[in-house]
């Protein structure tokens, strides 16, 4: 399996008094899902950012797909999609306008798009709303818009920032069941969450951050062979303390 | 009262971006921010000289009669067209609604502080106009302590009436169209076309005015200051109150002045603020058309989607589009009016001696102020705000998108500049090198000043900022590119008068 994605002694300051990410370092193969777990401050959306191009990378080096953001990053953006933790969209628009306008620039054809819009819209509950304006949706119908819109030009590397706030459990069900749908058609999801369940049961490999540091990182089954999440994060943290 | 100050501490420091200088670490945007304070504050005052020496001028004509009428008109047009082009946004574009509906502070205080803070905008400018004007009348006329006491109630009540009825005409024409899809796009339409009336009838009214005084054969100034004040008074009927009452001093119309001043301003804030939680959910009201029903989603170019979505993103805004338009269209009707009056026209007008002066010099100084206004890429990424983030992890080439926002300023300037070259040379009969002038100074302007704003922007943008308004007048890249923009060609007309 090849790498999509892989995180190279990455390190990030904002000023010169502390590093909002302190050298970490993983890797993600096709078809896994990366679970990036921390508190508050952690550094995880520094590091998302980074990833997707909203942030210069200058320590260390983030490679996507056999390229590195710190030479090419519009080709690297070809192959991601990307949702923040708050999707602000384009509320002038519709639903549908919005999403054709994702797939426009990244030049999916007529046929892609129709059938995916059609399956990620039925799968999320929100076709009969595509032709309403942004504006009148709510936040987690907002939320929906931005994850199809993510999906429908099927990037190999899909990054999402708190993903699942906001989202009803149903809707919270049809994300799980089409992340995994991506990955088992190549593709690969490196997503932030500070719930520990979640990662649990979805990711196939997890990372913890602490106060920019990576302290954990590596798969799930093995991790939890003897223990939960939970009591692995908070062992790492006392062995940190120490 | 203690709502009334938290909220009003807020809404200060979010309009003059206190806090966030304060904590600002970047030290070219702090050195711009202060400089362009002091830039503007020059600028006020500049302007305020360059009125009083008008005034002055007109005084020692004999013409000081008309300064009062003359004051109190500039300052309602400014306060009337300041008001059609805030007032979508500030009644229905705050992100912060629910979070204040929320509060136990009253409706009431929100709105009265809404009305206030108009109310503060427009008054800088009056008195912009009104103090000097009042100081050459004043000394013109050896008017005592008394007058002074009535100048001051005028000015405090110039903007009220007119504000008034602005802002509740907004605020009707929001609710009436609170379902339409295009909701802000027909606002802006109407506004402009507003604008776009007064803006003729002043034109008009100056034309009138200008004849009065240079065609006024044989008439002593007093009898054309007086046909003058009755030109003025039968376009705009209010004049004749504001002239009885604050300069002939009866005490029956200043009771009245004082009296519909007020009752306009108050009855639009009371109104709003007994509806106020109505007309916000009537505002905020999901949006339900048709249906959707799924058909074959056809594909676009690249340069298509993103030009159609720059587009769309200026004719949707709030205030974006009518602010940038307001220059195009005083360009366009002047051109216009100066075409149909004839050069003749302008003569008897306006140059009753000739014109002895480098004419073509001046007009291109004109329309390059007037392209300076109307150019839109100074903001144009500080617009996207916090949905920037689309743009940023797209794979579309930066060239591209900087290419759509340039291409929209270009539209509206070029648009600008060819109308207003083409009919000023041929109303006023100019040679082939003229001509040249006219148009291509503009257009390279045009370009100079697109290139420079997004130049500006890529440095100074700030996503942060949700005020459309605030964006366009109060940002960095404002003080890094328009403003310098309109001045240039400003200093240049003072340079050309003074060397004359």
């Amino acid at each position: 399996m090849g790498k999509i994605l892989e995180i190279k002694e990455f390190s990030k300051s904002y000023d010169d008094d502390s590093k909002a990410v302190d050298n970490i370092s993983l890797s993600i193969n096709e078809g896994e899902i990366y679970g990036f777990i921390g508190h508050n401050g952690a550094g995880k959306s520094t590091t998302i950012k980074s990833v997707v191009g909203i942030l210069p990378v200058r320590d260390g080096d983030i490679i996507v797909d056999g390229m590195s953001v710190r030479q090419n990053i519009k080709a690297c953006q070809k192959k991601i999609g990307y949702i923040p933790d708050n999707p602000d969209i384009y509320d002038f628009m519709t639903g549908i306008d919005y999403i054709n306008f994702v797939a426009d620039v990244y030049s999916s054809s007529s046929d892609e798009r129709t059938a995916r819009i059609e399956k990620y819209a039925t799968e999320f509950d929100i076709l009969d709303d595509l032709g309403d304006l942004i504006s009148s949706y709510s936040h987690g119908m907002k939320q929906k818009v931005s994850l199809i819109a993510a999906f429908v030009h099927h990037p190999k590397l899909l990054v999402l920032d708190e993903p699942f706030v906001g989202l009803d459990p149903k809707a919270s069900a049809s994300l799980k069941k089409c992340m995994r749908e991506l990955c088992d058609e190549g593709g690969a999801i490196f997503f932030s969450t500070h719930v520990l369940e979640v990662a649990e049961k979805l990711c196939d490999k997890v990372g913890m951050l602490y106060k920019g540091s990576l302290i954990v990182d590596g798969n799930v089954s093995e991790l939890t062979k003897d223990t939960s999440l939970e009591e692995l994060f908070l062992h790492a943290l006392e062995v940190r303390h120490e | 009262m203690n709502s009334f100050m938290l909220i009003s501490k807020v809404r200060i420091d979010e309009t003059f971006s206190i806090s966030k200088m304060r904590h600002e670490k970047d030290v070219a945007k702090k050195v711009l921010y202060h400089f362009s304070t002091v830039v503007k504050v020059a600028i006020f005052v500049a302007v305020a000289f360059a009125v009083y020496y008008f005034s002055k001028a007109m005084a020692a004509a004999e013409y000081a009669d008309i300064l009062p009428i003359i004051s109190y008109i500039v300052g309602s047009v400014i306060s009337l067209i300041m008001t059609i082009v805030k007032i979508n946004e500030k009644v229905s574009g705050r992100s912060d609604t629910d979070f204040l509906l929320s509060l136990p502070a009253s409706n009431t205080i929100q709105i009265a502080l809404l009305f206030i803070e108009l109310y503060i905008e427009a008054f800088v400018y009056v008195i912009l106009f009104a103090i000097p004007m009042g100081i050459a009348y004043a000394g013109a006329t050896s008017m005592g302590g008394a007058f002074w006491v009535r100048w001051v109630i005028g000015v405090l009540f110039t903007s009220l009436p007119v504000s008034g009825f602005a802002s509740l005409f907004g605020i009707i024409i929001a609710l009436l169209l609170s379902s339409a899809k295009n909701r802000n796009l027909i606002q802006s339409i109407i506004s402009l076309t507003a604008i776009g009336f007064i803006v003729s009838l002043m034109f008009y009214i100056a034309y009138r005015v200008g004849l009065a005084i240079n065609s006024g054969v044989g008439s002593s100034p007093k009898e054309i200051c007086d046909n003058i004040i009755w030109i003025l008074s039968s376009q705009y009927r209010f004049c004749r109150i504001y002239q009885n009452a604050i300069v002939d001093g009866s005490a029956l119309y200043m009771l009245l002045f004082i009296l519909v001043s007020i009752v306009c301003y108050a009855f639009c804030t009371f109104a709003l603020s007994v509806a106020y939680r109505d007309f916000m959910l009537a505002l905020k009201a999901p949006l339900i058309y048709k249906r959707f029903e799924m058909g074959r989603q056809n594909a676009n170019s690249l340069i298509k989607t993103i030009f159609k979505r720059e587009i769309s993103l200026f004719l949707r805004s709030k205030t974006y589009m009518t602010k940038s338009l307001v220059g195009f269209l005083v360009g366009i009707i002047v051109a216009i009016g100066v075409c149909i009056i004839g050069e003749e026209g302008v003569h008897n007008a306006f140059f009753p001696n000739g014109i002895n002066f480098n004419l073509t010099y001046y007009l291109v100084c004109a329309i390059c102020i007037l392209v300076a206004t109307c150019s839109t890429t100074f903001c144009s990424l500080s617009i996207e705000g916090s949905r920037i983030w689309i743009w940023q992890t797209s794979p579309t080439p930066d060239r591209l998108i900087y290419g759509a926002k340039m291409a929209i300023s270009l539209i509206i300037n070029v648009t600008l500049s060819l109308v207003c070259g083409i009919l000023l040379s041929i109303t006023f009969k100019m040679g082939a090198i003229q001509v040249i002038c006219m148009i291509l100074i503009p257009l390279l302007y045009s370009v100079i000043c697109a290139v420079w704003g997004l130049l500006a922007e890529r440095r100074f943008a700030d996503y942060e900022i949700q005020s459309e308004n605030q964006i366009m007048t109060q940002s960095l890249s404002f003080a890094a590119s328009k403003l310098p923009q309109i001045l240039i060609p400003v200093v240049l007309i003072v340079v050309g008068l003074l060397v004359q």
